[in-house]
C-alpha cells in the first residue's frame, strides 16, 4: 500500500517531460522558429531600441514651471544693458555677415510680411546634374535657402540640411546665384526675403 | 542536427543584420506637436535607422531644452528672442528652418452670437478692459479669457502682436500692456479647447490648424487690424492670399552640428513629401514646389 502511495508522482512526472519531449520531437520546425522568434524580438526591442531621455525633459518642465514661480530681483542689475563683451565674441560671424550686406541679415519671410511672393524669371536657368554624382548613382532631395534682394538678384543661396555630395550642392547654389526673379512688394515697396527650394535628383 | 545548424545561422545572421537605431528627439510647440508628429512618423518609415520623439509643452520649454542639449530639434512658433540666439549661438552655429505659416485665430463658444473681431477689440478684452459680452453687443454675459502659459509660443506671439498692438504700427505698440491676471491659464492645446467649449462666456486663441482639428466644437471669429477692415476668416487660402494679417512662421530650431539624423528630418520635412504632410496638418507650407533634376545614369 505505502509503496503504491509513493510511486504515483513519479510516474506522473516521467510522463510530463516525456509529452514534453515528444512534443519538441513531433514539431521541431515550430518550436525552434518560435524560440529563434522570441530571440529576435528580444534583440529588437533590447537592443535595437535607443533609449529615450524622456525623464529629462519632464524634469525640464517642472524646473521652467519653478523657474516661472519665483521671481529673484537683483536691484541692482534690474536695468544693466545687455552685455557687450559677450555679444562681440559669440556673435562674431553675423556681424561679418552683416558687413557684407545688411540685406542678408534684415531678410524677411513674404508670407508673415505680407508681402507678394518673388516670381522666378529665368526658369530656363535649372540645377544639374554633375557627371561624377550621375556617374556614382546619386540621387535625393537638397533643400537651398535663397535670400533675393528687393533688386531681385540672389544674395545667397545655400544648403540646409542633408548632403547629398558630389558637386551637387555646389552646382545647385551657382545655379540659384544666376537667377534673376521680380522681388517681394510690401505696400508697392520691394523688399529682400528668404525662401526654401527643394530640389529633387533623380536617375532614368 | 541540420536543423540545429539552421537555427544558429538564423540567429547569428539576424544579429549581425541588426542596425542599431538612433533616437531623434524634437520638442517645443503645441501647435507644431500633431503636425510634427506626422512629418516624423513618415519620416520613420523612410529612414528605419531612427527612432522619432515628438513631444510638446510650448515653444520655451523646446528652446530651452536645446540650448540645454536635451533634444535635438526644438519647435518653435514665435520669433526667436535676441537673448535665446545668443544662447544657441555659444557653442555651435543656430539653425532656424521655416516649415511652415500658421495663423493665431480667435475663437470663442460655439453658441456666442458675436461673428467677428478687431485687433482694438481683441486686446481691450484680454487686458480685461471690456469684461462683458454685451459691450460687443452679445449676450450679458461676463467675459472669460482662456490663455496659454508662459512655455506658449503662440501665446507670446498673441500677446506682442494683439495685446501689446504692435501690428497697428510704433504709435499704438505699447510693451508693458499684458495679460488680464485674471484670465484662466491651460497648459496645452486640448486643455484650451475643453475650457472654450465648455464655458459659454470663453475667448482664447489658438493656432489655425489646431482649430481646425477642434471641429465645431469652438467658433472661429473673423478678424481685422482695424475696424474699417474688412474682417477675415483664419483659413490657409486667407494666410496664402496674405488677407489674414495675424500669419506666423513655425519654426525648426537646431544646432549646426552636421548631426545625421538632425540634417536628415530638416530635408525630409522641407522636401515635397513634408511639405504636403504640413499642409495635411492644416498648415500653410512654406517651400516652394520641389525643382525635378532628371538625368540618364
Amino acid at each position: 500500500m505505502v509503496s503504491t502511495e509513493t510511486e504515483v508522482p513519479i510516474v506522473k512526472k516521467r510522463s510530463l517531460r516525456n509529452k514534453i519531449h515528444r512534443f519538441i520531437e513531433r514539431n521541431r520546425l515550430n518550436v525552434g522558429i518560435t524560440i529563434s522568434t522570441f530571440i529576435q524580438l528580444g534583440i529588437l526591442f533590447f537592443w535595437q531600441t535607443p533609449e529615450l531621455d524622456t525623464n529629462k525633459l519632464d524634469h525640464l518642465v517642472e524646473e521652467v514651471a519653478f523657474i516661472d514661480s519665483v521671481s529673484i530681483k537683483d536691484p541692482n542689475m534690474a536695468d544693466a544693458p545687455p552685455d557687450d563683451g559677450e555679444v562681440e565674441l559669440t556673435d562674431k560671424k553675423k556681424v561679418q555677415e552683416i558687413k557684407e550686406d545688411p540685406r542678408i541679415a534684415g531678410a524677411e519671410d513674404a508670407a508673415i510680411s505680407g508681402a507678394t511672393a518673388p516670381i522666378d524669371l529665368s526658369p530656363s536657368i535649372r540645377p544639374e546634374y554633375t557627371d561624377q554624382a550621375r556617374a556614382e548613382g546619386i540621387t535625393g532631395t537638397l533643400t537651398l535657402e535663397i535670400i533675393i534682394a528687393d533688386s531681385g538678384e540672389v544674395l545667397q543661396a545655400r544648403s540646409v540640411g542633408k548632403k547629398l555630395g558630389f558637386g551637387l550642392e555646389e552646382q545647385a547654389v551657382s545655379t540659384y546665384r544666376r537667377k534673376k526673379f521680380a522681388p517681394s512688394i510690401l505696400d508697392g515697396k520691394a523688399i529682400t526675403v528668404k525662401v526654401l527650394v527643394p530640389i529633387r535628383f533623380s536617375l532614368n | 542536427m541540420k536543423i540545429k545548424i539552421i537555427f544558429i545561422i538564423l540567429i547569428v545572421s539576424s544579429i549581425f543584420s541588426c542596425k542599431k537605431k538612433e533616437a531623434l528627439s524634437l520638442a517645443g510647440s503645441e501647435t507644431m506637436h500633431e503636425m510634427i508628429l506626422l512629418v516624423s512618423n513618415e519620416f520613420a518609415k523612410e529612414y528605419t535607422e531612427y527612432v522619432p520623439d515628438v513631444r510638446g509643452g510650448g515653444s520655451r520649454i523646446g528652446i530651452t531644452a536645446l540650448i540645454a542639449g536635451i533634444t535635438d530639434i526644438a519647435m518653435v512658433s514665435r520669433d526667436l528672442k535676441p537673448e535665446e540666439v545668443l544662447d544657441l549661438n555659444k557653442d555651435s552655429n543656430l539653425e532656424e528652418i521655416i516649415i511652415g505659416y500658421d495663423g493665431a485665430a480667435i475663437v470663442v463658444h460655439s453658441t456666442n452670437p458675436i461673428q467677428k473681431i478687431n485687433l482694438e477689440l481683441a486686446s481691450d478684452i484680454f487686458t480685461g478692459k471690456i469684461k462683458n459680452w454685451k459691450e460687443l453687443g452679445g449676450e450679458d454675459l461676463p467675459i472669460e479669457p482662456v490663455i496659454r502659459n508662459k512655455n506658449s509660443g503662440t501665446g507670446l506671439f498673441f500677446k506682442e502682436h494683439v495685446v501689446q498692438k504692435k501690428d497697428l504700427g510704433e504709435k499704438y505698440y505699447n510693451p508693458s500692456a499684458d495679460y488680464n491676471p485674471q484670465s484662466i491659464v491651460v497648459d496645452d492645446n486640448i486643455e484650451l479647447i475643453n475650457r472654450v467649449a465648455s464655458t459659454k462666456g470663453a475667448i482664447s486663441y489658438i493656432g489655425m490648424g489646431s482649430a481646425v482639428q477642434a471641429g465645431s466644437r469652438i467658433k472661429l471669429l473673423l478678424y481685422s487690424k482695424k475696424e474699417t477692415d474688412e474682417p477675415i476668416l483664419p483659413s490657409i487660402e486667407n494666410v496664402f492670399n496674405r488677407k489674414y494679417r495675424l500669419a506666423r512662421g513655425l519654426y525648426l530650431v537646431y544646432k549646426n552640428e552636421n548631426k545625421k539624423s538632425v540634417d536628415e528630418f530638416i530635408s525630409f520635412a522641407t522636401s515635397e513629401k513634408g511639405q504636403l504632410l504640413v499642409s495635411k496638418s492644416g498648415y500653410l507650407r512654406s517651400a516652394l514646389e520641389e525643382v525635378q533634376v532628371k538625368a540618364n545614369q
